[in-house]
């Protein structure tokens, strides 16, 4: 298995970077990369942000966040969400995806998403 | 001898003899210890020892009760000894014991040094350490490839290679 020591890294730093333009970056090349692990840092990596524009690439994106196909990614993912610390955002947005969707699975797991996250309130 | 003494003394006060017997009725004074005196009595020898003891016999009986004294010591002396030297046995004993324990104690201990486990909990320390540094680099970076060849975005395109779905 190849190290990927130095994509964590980058992928790390560009959770941390307060340029806007780092969503994007991990938006396109992270999220639609064909590596599960990758997926799952970089899906980690928007959530960690805890802003509206990344926050809403995992949860309203159809494949990508709690909606990927890989299960790990997915299940991360919502991990994730349930350890933030301030999740206000990240309800209003599951609110939002659940209401607004034109995807029924989409809704589906935002519902389910938003339930887990109201009982670890 | 002390019981046959007390009956001849006791024979002696309820019975006088004749000689005492006329002189009490002889007797015109008012004396009421006359009868009881010596004076004229005959005492018989067998009732107060008339020889004084013989200085041998003084010494003997002293000696004896010191004797006894002494034994009684020295008895209660050895008892001491003996219990010192018990709790000298016993102290012994306990030490004897607890080195004994001691010793099966460090036999039962097992002592082993994991350096596998060390040397890899130093290697993901030392990891983390220059991980966390070279984050830190980065985060100096720019973010997009358009501002130069050295950003992140290029740089995690460069890493993932083929890799890029998209």
């Amino acid at each position: 298995m190849k190290d990927r020591r130095n994509v964590k890294n980058i992928i790390e730093a560009l959770s941390r970077h307060q340029d806007p333009d780092s969503i994007r970056v991990l938006n396109e090349v992270g999220t639609n990369s064909a590596i599960d692990e990758v997926r799952e840092m970089t899906s980690r990596a928007l959530v960690k942000k805890n802003v509206h524009d990344a926050l809403e690439v995992v949860i309203s994106n159809k494949g990508k966040g709690i909606n990927d196909l890989s299960t790990l990614v997915a299940m991360s993912t919502i991990n994730e969400l349930l350890a933030l610390e301030d999740k206000s955002e990240a309800i209003k947005i599951l609110e939002d995806t659940v209401e607004n969707h034109t995807e029924e699975e989409v809704r589906d797991n935002a519902r389910s998403v938003k339930a887990l996250m109201a009982l670890s309130c | 001898m002390a019981i046959s003494a007390i009956e001849n003394f006791k024979n002696r006060i309820f019975n006088a003899t004749k000689h005492e017997q006329n002189v009490q009725r002889a007797g015109s004074n008012t004396n009421p210890f006359k009868a009881t005196s010596f004076k004229g009595n005959v005492l018989t020898a067998d009732i107060f020892e008339t020889v004084k003891p013989s200085m041998a016999e003084k010494v003997s009986s002293k000696s004896k009760l010191m004797y006894s004294a002494l034994v009684g010591s020295i008895s209660g002396i050895g008892e001491k000894i003996n219990h010192g030297v018990e709790s000298i046995v016993s102290f012994c004993g306990r030490m004897k014991d607890g080195v004994v324990g001691f010793w099966n104690k460090m036999n039962d201990i097992e002592i082993s040094l994991d350096f596998a486990n060390a040397g890899k909990s130093i290697k993901s320390r030392w990891d983390a350490m220059q991980d966390e540094h070279t984050v830190q680099k980065y985060l100096t970076m720019p973010v997009g490839k358009t501002e130069g060849k050295d950003s992140l975005e290029s740089m995690l395109i460069s890493e993932l290679g083929l890799n890029i779905a998209a």
